[in-house]
């Protein structure tokens, strides 16, 4: 019955973390894409890079969910499966970046052009997800360790 | 609980607030950026009192000095201060050039006379920062101007016409968001 549980606590995390990590970024930035006389300067080339990268590490971040929730509590596995999500969680963060959705450049006609740049923000964003990977490394070396502990209050 | 548990629960609720705060404060950046660029008047280049000094002796056409400035004005009407304010101004000299080939072969050029950013530092929230921003002689690019006595056809009217293009850049909420405003080919006067 657990193993059961387990799985469809898997199943459900898999689709909070698609939902929040593909859909919605998705919807925002083809409906941002497909409004009319929006003065965007991202060219196609641009959109196509923003949508790949967000889509490609949203399905990892989703997928690595699934196997970090579908296991067992404070088990080993769960542990280095939450370490390989915070790790590409970070590149998921970074791919805005380095795709180019960070560098926002409107171009006003007869005017001149206005640029907003989140790429510090991205950072300070990561630099958060820096002390996260610290906690799960901790995790790892706290459930390895105290292994049998963890085995007993489980069959209890 | 475990103790080790008990220090990993600390060390998780200060990440969450770490995040949390991150979080609001971008959110509070991303709407003072908005309240400060949707009024125009947060945001004041005031051409009309712009000075252009060229002074081109009249005998000999050799340009002896040369300097522009630019007071402006921006009001920080958001949440946070701005930091590391700075004017980029480039100044554009359009001409037409005497290529001495017989009629129709003039034609117009622009040279980029000068180029020269300014940092004013921080504007504190609330506050309005007024500003001049100065290009003296030594900043100029001398040796873009064309020669007054083979280059430039003064018989054109005007015969030399001044552009520039305006750079505002700065950092917004803790150095989180970097904005910035170019506005281009902004007559700002002409010679004589």
């Amino acid at each position: 019955m657990g193993a059961v549980k387990n799985m469809l606590k898997g199943f459900i995390f898999t689709g909070i973390y698609a939902v929040f990590t593909v859909v919605i970024p998705l919807v925002f930035f083809t409906l941002i894409f497909s409004i009319e006389g929006l003065p965007l300067e991202w060219e196609q080339q641009d959109q196509n890079n923003i949508m790949f990268w967000l889509v490609a590490f949203g399905l990892l971040v989703s997928g690595l969910a699934f196997f970090k929730y579908s296991s067992p509590k404070q088990s080993i596995r769960k542990a280095v499966f939450a370490l390989i999500q915070v790790i590409v969680n970070c590149l998921y963060i970074w791919s805005y970046r380095f795709s180019g959705a960070a560098e926002v450049t409107f171009v006003i006609l007869d005017f001149g052009f206005f640029t907003l740049d989140l790429s510090q923000m991205l950072l300070i964003y990561m630099g958060v997800y820096f002390l996260t990977i610290i906690l799960r490394v901790y995790d790892i070396i706290d459930f390895t360790i105290n292994r049998e502990k963890i085995r007993e209050n489980r069959m209890k | 609980m475990r103790p080790s548990r008990v220090f990993r629960l600390l060390v998780r609720i200060f990440i969450l607030f770490l995040t949390i705060s991150v979080t609001a404060v971008s959110i509070l950046g991303g709407l003072s950026a908005v309240m400060i660029l949707s009024n125009q008047d947060n945001f004041g280049i005031d051409t009309d009192n712009a000075e252009f000094n060229l002074d081109i002796n009249n005998s000999t056409l050799i340009i002896e000095n040369v300097n522009f400035s630019l007071p402006f004005n921006i009001t920080n009407a958001g949440y946070f201060d701005l930091e590391n304010f700075q004017l980029n101004i480039q100044l554009g000299l359009n001409y037409s050039q005497i290529d001495g080939g017989g009629p129709g072969v003039n034609e117009t050029r622009i040279v980029r006379i000068l180029d020269r950013t300014q940092n004013f530092g921080d504007i504190p929230k609330g506050l309005t920062g007024n500003f001049t921003f100065f290009g003296a002689n030594s900043s100029f690019l001398h040796s873009s101007f064309p020669d007054p006595l083979t280059d430039i056809d003064w018989t054109r009217s005007p015969p030399l016409e001044f552009y520039a293009n305006f750079t505002i850049s700065l950092d917004y909420s803790v150095g989180m968001h970097s904005i910035s405003i170019t506005v281009i080919n902004i007559k700002i006067g002409e010679y004589p």
